[in-house]
């Protein structure tokens, strides 16, 4: 295993793959490593601003009838505790860990989309200081991170505070969404030859399965966003009962996104668990099979149970009935979990580290938010439950248990990977029990204090309840939760300069990211390695583990420039040679323009928001800077034979990308869809203006149609080496477009007359469904057009990626204009047949 | 807010809300439901640490007997077990404790879903930041009346209870009694209760609805029947007959109702007077209450005095302005008050 390399190959693949010192750097990297530490030390921010707000609403609540906030800045504190945990500490943190690990455990030089992923942790940065910024006015969200309506509606809710969570929510969202993608490339195209999918960590499955979850849960939370902000702002009615809107809207739009958003973030931290464990074991994980199979079961049912939530909103029994029993059967998963953990302890040989506690507590604080969940899913008892601090009880059980534990543990075990240096093990023993006794004394209680009766969500309470006493204990169990993160924090500082070094395997772990140095070189691996086994460093010792043998440190070594392998999907045999992007500055931009918009929409102004927009447009054009290329057949030889670079279709890592696009977009038009007929369902009398006129939309259609014919056949020609035929069919493709546009706008000049979005609730759902397919045909006249206009210029460098480029576009055109059948039969024809 | 306060006034009260010692129906049902759910998970989780406990630390092996050296090159290979038949075991295990988890759940639901008789009373509650006005229904409509926060019902009759909201979602509960029915705007939510023992319940709004959430409380009192019917005819009364007949009212008082209706009957009612206010609580009966707030304190006279001057100070947020009024005004609308019984 010893690198048999020239120092001079080291020296050469340094200089091609790390990121230059300063602040240029610091603002242009794209290197996982530092991406994923940082979104680490990120989210652990904010894991302490959520902490410091816990605390105050802790003293508020230690007694009955105290002062010491105002009801205003209670509603405030636990409405952004709530959105910090879970959408900027609790998702982000696992993005970290697993940004970080991921193409070292896989065995890949970087993430499938390194520049992505810088986009995706400066859109976090955008999003939460944006969020953040909300305290200088004094007007933090204050509706509860589940924000229902009417109430987080400016009737009730004036001020910005709403404003700030809408587009926040829905920046973070970009975030969230290109980081799934990245992570499910990452995972298709980016593996070391022979890491098949059952070779994978667990880990990786837990975050590719959260990332599937995210590209097609998350839609439904920007819809639900994009309506509040238009109906905070513009005066529209989807959720305003009066013009034929429904508050329930609001609330299955956000639990369809809102429970699945608890598997996101605790699948992959189940995951560290899962990988983590046998480490200290000192075996391989019992069935690894039904954990990883458990981990994609609880990722699909997760879409199935959202109406546990609304138990109490008066939903017919055989529905309640339904949904209870779906709740329920989420837990056979998780029990699979429970009882492959146990046996691998029990059939071990446990090595007792800090690392290994935190687990140990997670399992057992696993097992108590699992009952209480089923408790929760008992319909009749749920109506008592519900709203009241049990939940509040069985929640905390599941997101401290299940993600602050195996984060913890996390840090523990990864710590010396990414810094070279050990954590204190004394320290640390302190650092778990404070934190293991304090969480039982912070939450346990809770549960009794949901029995007793006592509401979630108020922020004092009269002393002759008889929930006085329970209070005190809770809030100092609180206290010694937060002395026990404190002393992580110390043991972390500490150990930073004086911790024992690691060398490249401190625990003498079984994966590819311990095969190298403490912390890893820029390029990870020095050679790609050849992996023939679930565990490449213990195949030595495991005789039943298909006994292969990986190659590692004299592998293909991949060093004209930033390069690694992209493989099939399934085998993981290396399909292509990919050129990996160069350190960049535009997804800084990018995300600091959009952060922009957000600031000049909640102003609002006008001019921030355009000038946001326009640089963020430039932004992308400059990064992707597409252009008019031919194909071509750039091959280069390697020890797997002749291999394409970059390749094309679904040997590109640009295909599955776009794939990646259009499956959550269409996801969102999909949610769009639903609510339009929700709303149109829950009518009791047909909307008014509902049967549009199809003289203008009927031929509208037939020309968008038309326009996706043409460009399918440029993209044949350009296919056949006819690349002016291409760019003719291109023009034709553009100007259909524009005409498709201009009839739209003719169309809507004369509707809104009749109907206006402010109408009712019709019109708010025709303007923004319309619209929103309409602001997709410009995205892609801009593709296509930026691609047209730097078709003058020859190729820079090498490569595929004009062609690509090509292909991409056609791909979007292609969707759009699906989407236009669908908004076009469902809002079109059907008023007319029913 | 010192230490020993906090301490003297923490002590364990037996009469908090709880509904796991349920009065009535259907949270009768839901408690036995809750209790065999609490006793299968207390179980569970037991037997889970105690398993994982001795899976930590119970004694292994010799290492030498599950692995063999090789002499030559000092490497070593593991015997292992693989323990796939916890997972075959613990699976079979939870699908049978959760298939008796989803029975007894359908059961419960078929029983606590509707009313096993048809519901005698009926009550339409509407929900207010932040309080609740009631009106009991009555099958001959004129003898229907209104009030606020407090509600009586005879003992052993199901009521029908019918819910909606004028603003926001609020959530309509009383622990001992029912579980929670949201009140949604734009919709009108039915549910029912059977108290089954005589006593004051306390109720609460169970969905986050703004500033005073928190206060948001009523009580309902089940009683005999004739002690009902009692409340319900004085309820029916409006204010100027519940006077004895030409009273000699103090000047006090007869002041205190000239200011009222001038300055308080934007937002209230007195029934029998010109007070027909709408936006606030029904205050034909004040007197006859309890609290005051939603629950939020005593009806005493001094808390009156309070409440009538500063609302704000009390429950920052509520509707209730601050009233510009002088202290003799405002100690003459609560002398006027206190005569609404």
């Amino acid at each position: 295993m010893a690198a048999t390399l020239e120092p001079a190959v080291n020296t050469s693949l340094q200089a091609t793959w790390e990121t230059p010192p300063g602040i240029r750097g610091f603002l242009t990297s794209v290197d996982h490593k530092t991406i994923g530490k940082r979104y680490l030390v990120t989210a652990f921010v904010f894991l302490l601003l959520g902490g410091l707000e816990a605390a105050a609403m802790r003293a508020q609540l230690a007694a009955a009838n105290l002062h010491l906030l105002t009801p205003e800045q209670y509603n405030q504190l636990f409405t952004v505790h709530g959105v910090t945990m879970i959408f900027l500490y609790a998702a982000p943190i696992l993005s970290g860990f697993s940004n970080y690990l991921w193409p070292l455990m896989l065995g890949s030089r970087d993430m499938a989309f390194p520049r992505l992923n810088a986009l995706s942790y400066w859109l976090f940065v955008g999003a939460g200081l944006f969020i953040y910024s909300s305290v200088f006015n004094g007007q933090m969200p204050n509706a509860g991170w589940f924000d229902y309506v009417p109430y987080a509606e400016r009737a009730f809710d004036p001020g910005r505070n709403i404003d700030f969570y809408a587009l926040g929510l829905l920046l973070l969202g970009i975030s969230t969404t290109v980081g799934s993608a990245n992570f499910i490339v990452t995972l298709f195209k980016t593996r070391a030859p022979g890491m098949s999918l059952n070779r994978l960590p667990i880990i990786v499955w837990g975050t590719l399965t959260a990332s599937i979850v995210n590209l097609f849960a998350l839609p439904s939370l920007s819809v639900a966003l994009i309506f509040l902000y238009l109906d905070r702002r513009y005066g529209t009615h989807f959720f305003d009962p009066t013009s034929g809107g429904k508050p329930l809207l609001w609330q299955h739009l956000f639990w369809i996104f809102g429970h699945p958003w608890v598997y996101v973030i605790v699948l992959p931290a189940m995951g560290i668990v899962s990988d983590a464990l046998p480490t200290f074991c000192r075996r391989p994980l019992v069935g690894y099979t039904f954990v990883a199979l458990a981990t994609m079961a609880t990722g699909v049912l997760g879409f199935g149970v959202w109406l546990h939530h609304m138990f109490a909103t008066g939903i017919p029994p055989l529905g309640l009935a339904f949904f209870g029993g779906a709740s329920m059967i989420i837990a056979i998963p998780s029990a699979v979990g429970v009882f492959a953990w146990l046996a691998t302890i029990w059939y071990g040989r446990p090595v007792r580290t800090t690392a290994f506690l935190f687990m140990v507590g997670f399992i057992l604080l696993f097992t108590i938010g699992g009952v209480s969940g089923v408790m929760t899913a008992a319909v009749p008892f749920d109506w008592q439950l519900t709203d009241t601090y049990f939940i509040v009880a069985h929640l905390h059980y599941v997101l401290v248990g299940i993600n602050v534990f195996p984060v913890f543990a996390g840090f523990y075990y990864w710590f010396p990977k990414m810094t070279g240096r050990m954590l204190d093990e004394r320290l640390g023993r302190w650092n778990f029990w404070t934190m293991f006794v304090g969480v039982n004394v912070l939450f346990f209680p809770m549960h009794w204090l949901g029995l007793m009766g006592m509401p979630r969500r108020i922020y004092t309470y009269d002393s002759g309840l008889g929930w006085s006493t329970t209070n005190l204990v809770v809030t100092i169990g609180a206290y010694l939760f937060a002395i026990g993160v404190l002393l992580f924090i110390i043991n972390a500082i500490r150990s930073l300069k004086h911790g024992v070094l690691a060398g490249n395997n401190p625990w003498d772990a079984p994966t590819l990211e311990w095969s190298v140095s403490s912390p890893p070189p820029p390029y990870n691996f020095a050679t790609i390695p050849v992996v023939a086994s679930r565990h490449p460093l213990w195949e030595d010792r495991l005789p039943d583990e298909g006994g292969g043998h990986s190659v590692l440190g004299n592998g293909p070594l991949l060093d004209s420039g930033r390069e690694t392998f992209g493989i099939t999907p399934l085998d993981a045999e290396p399909d292509v040679v990919m050129k990996m992007p160069s350190d960049s500055i535009w997804p800084f931009m990018l995300a600091i323009s959009l952060t922009l918009t957000c600031l000049g929409l909640v102003w609002p102004s006008t001019a921030w928001t355009a000038a946001g927009l326009l640089i963020a447009t430039l932004s992308v054009i400059a990064w992707f800077s597409p252009r008019f290329g031919a194909r071509q057949n750039e091959t280069v030889e390697t020890l797997f034979g002749m291999l394409p670079v970059d390749g094309e279709g679904y040997h590109s890592v640009a295909w599955w990308g776009m794939a990646c696009v259009i499956a959550t977009e269409a996801a969102f038009f999909a949610y769009l869809l639903a609510s339009y007929a929700y709303l149109s369902a829950s009518s009791i009398n047909p909307w008014p203006g509902a049967s549009p006129d199809l003289r203008l939309a009927l031929p509208n259609t037939i020309i968008l149609i038309a326009s996706s014919i043409v460009l399918q056949y440029g993209r044949r020609q350009g296919e056949n080496g006819r690349p002016s035929r291409l760019r003719g069919a291109m023009l034709v493709t553009v100007l259909l477009g524009i005409v498709f546009l201009v009839i739209q706008a003719a169309e809507f000049h004369s509707r809104l007359a009749t109907v206006r979005p402010t109408t009712d609730a019709y019109g708010s759902l025709f303007y923004t469904i319309t619209g929103f397919h309409g602001a997709h045909v410009l995205a892609g006249l801009v593709m296509l057009v930026t691609v047209l206009v730097r078709g003058s210029r020859r190729a820079a460098h090498g490569g595929n990626s004009g062609w690509l480029a090509i292909a991409n576009v056609t791909m979007y055109w292609h969707f759009v204009d699906v989407v236009w059948i669908c908004v076009f039969a469902s809002l079109y024809v059907l008023p007319h047949v029913r | 807010m010192s230490l020993p306060y906090i301490i003297a006034q923490t002590r364990l009260d037996s009469h908090a809300p709880s509904y796991m010692r349920p009065a009535g129906a259907p949270a009768g049902g839901e408690a036995m439901l809750g209790w065999a759910l609490t006793i299968i998970a207390v179980a569970v989780t037991v037997v889970i640490a105690i398993l994982l406990v001795v899976a930590v630390l119970r004694k292994r092996e010799d290492p030498d007997s599950t692995t063999t050296r090789n002499a030559s090159d000092g490497t070593y290979r593991v015997r292992l077990v693989s323990g796939l038949s916890w997972i075959y075991v613990g699976l079979a295990i939870t699908v049978v404790i959760l298939l008796g988890a989803f029975s007894a759940t359908v059961v419960s639901l078929a029983s606590s879903a509707h009313a096993p008789s048809p519901p005698k009373i009926t009550m339409d509650i509407t929900a207010h930041q932040w309080w609740w006005e009631v009106r009991m229904e009555d099958s001959v409509p004129s003898d229907a009346f209104v009030t606020a926060n407090e509600i009586h019902v005879p003992v052993g009759v199901p009521v029908e209870i019918r819910v909606q909201s004028q603003d926001v979602i609020h959530s309509f509960w009383v622990p001992e009694l029912f579980g929670k029915m949201d009140v949604i705007p734009g919709q009108i939510n039915v549910t029912w209760m059977r108290a089954d023992h005589s006593g004051t319940y306390r109720g609460a709004c169970a969905e986050y609805c703004g500033l005073q959430h928190a206060h948001m409380a009523f009580a309902i009192t089940a009683e005999p029947q004739n002690m009902y019917d009692k409340w319900a005819a004085a309820q029916r009364a409006t204010s100027a007959n519940s006077l004895p007949p030409n009273a000699a009212l103090p000047p006090n008082v007869l002041r205190g109702e000239t200011i009222f209706v001038s300055t308080c009957s934007g937002c209230h009612a007195v029934r029998g007077t010109n007070a027909l206010g709408r936006l606030g609580p029904d205050l034909t009966h004040l007197a006859s209450r309890q609290t005051i707030g939603a629950g939020l304190i005593d009806n005493t006279p001094a808390n009156l005095m309070r409440w009538v001057s500063d609302a704000q100070a009390m429950k920052p947020g509520v509707l209730m302005p601050r009233m510009d009024l002088r202290h003799d005004d405002v100690a003459a609308v609560v002398s006027y008050l206190t005569t609404l019984h």
